[in-house]
């Protein structure tokens, strides 16, 4: 008798372990998936609150400007956030090839991009052959193209 | 036997009503934070698709080196003077060298939908093109003509 008890007792915790594993198991697991949620609801915010918009005349000159053989153009921030005016902000493709030596400069001052302010980038470009060219601009998300002939 | 149904089932629910406890405000924070920004970018569109600006006029006065443009807001919504970005062949003219003023209307820094804003740019030689750029990115260009 006394030896049918221990028995159960031993099946009673171990019923109980087996439980809270699978307890804790799932609520760790829930934990990692909700810190995802936020962080990934936060990201998609802030890629829905950013937007830029090329503000280059495409009539007037874009390359060469200055004699150097560079590209200049004008970005305003025309969305709902403020961004850091710096090159990682900025993803910068002339005709297909990434531009890694992007200079950029707020227009009136500043490291912040803030909303309705313009940035001036400026990337080098020496010897673009004349004809058509397709400048994509990529900020958190939001593409941009601009057109110009040289 | 019994009882070590019931107690380890009743273990399982509390860790599921704790997982649900832990997801919920997670999930229902997101939600929100994404329609919020949704509900945003819906009103920069409409604010968009309402505004309008216009080039009347730009002229270069060659004796006096100074570039004269007029834009006028055709839209229905009210620009900031401060936000307006004007380009003279893709260049922003330095604003020592650049006035603005709402035509008629004094020392304001609104622009209301049917008044004149004039820019007047002391420049050394006469530009081709020039660009008035308001809120959302709207704009309008023209070519310049030279006197």
């Amino acid at each position: 008798m006394a030896g049918g008890s221990a028995a159960e007792l031993i099946l009673f915790i171990a019923a109980i372990v087996i439980a809270a594993s699978v307890a804790g198991t799932l609520t760790s697991e829930v934990d990692r998936v909700s810190d995802a949620i936020s962080a990934k609801s936060l990201d998609v915010s802030g890629e829905i609150r950013a937007d830029a918009e090329i503000i280059s005349d495409p009539g007037a000159q874009v390359y060469n400007r200055s004699g150097d053989q560079s590209v200049t153009i004008h970005v305003r921030n025309t969305g709902a956030s403020d961004l850091p005016a710096e090159p990682g902000t900025f993803d910068v493709l002339l005709d297909g090839e990434y531009q890694t030596d992007v200079n950029v400069s707020v227009v009136g001052g500043g490291d912040t991009w803030h909303r309705g302010d313009v940035v001036k980038l400026e990337f080098a470009a020496a010897g673009l052959p004349d004809g058509d060219h397709r400048l994509k601009l990529v900020v958190r998300g939001d593409e941009e193209v601009f057109r110009f002939r040289t | 036997m019994g009882l070590s149904v019931s107690a380890s089932a009743g273990v399982v629910f509390l860790g599921v009503f704790l997982a649900v406890g832990i997801v919920y405000p997670a999930a229902a924070n997101g939600f929100e934070q994404v329609s919020e920004a949704r509900h945003d970018a819906a009103d920069r569109a409409l604010d968009r698709a309402n505004t309008g600006v216009s080039v009347t006029n730009a002229t270069y006065n060659d004796s006096t080196d100074t570039l004269v443009v007029d834009a006028t807001n055709d839209g229905t919504t009210t620009v900031d003077v401060s936000d307006v970005t004007l380009l003279v062949d893709n260049a922003i003219p330095a604003a020592a060298d650049t006035t603005v003023t709402v035509v008629d209307a004094g020392d304001t820094d609104v622009w209301l939908p049917g008044e004149t804003v004039r820019f007047e740019v002391d420049i050394a030689s006469a530009p081709n093109r020039t660009q008035v750029v308001v809120d959302h990115g709207v704009r309008d260009a023209g070519d310049v003509e030279v006197n």
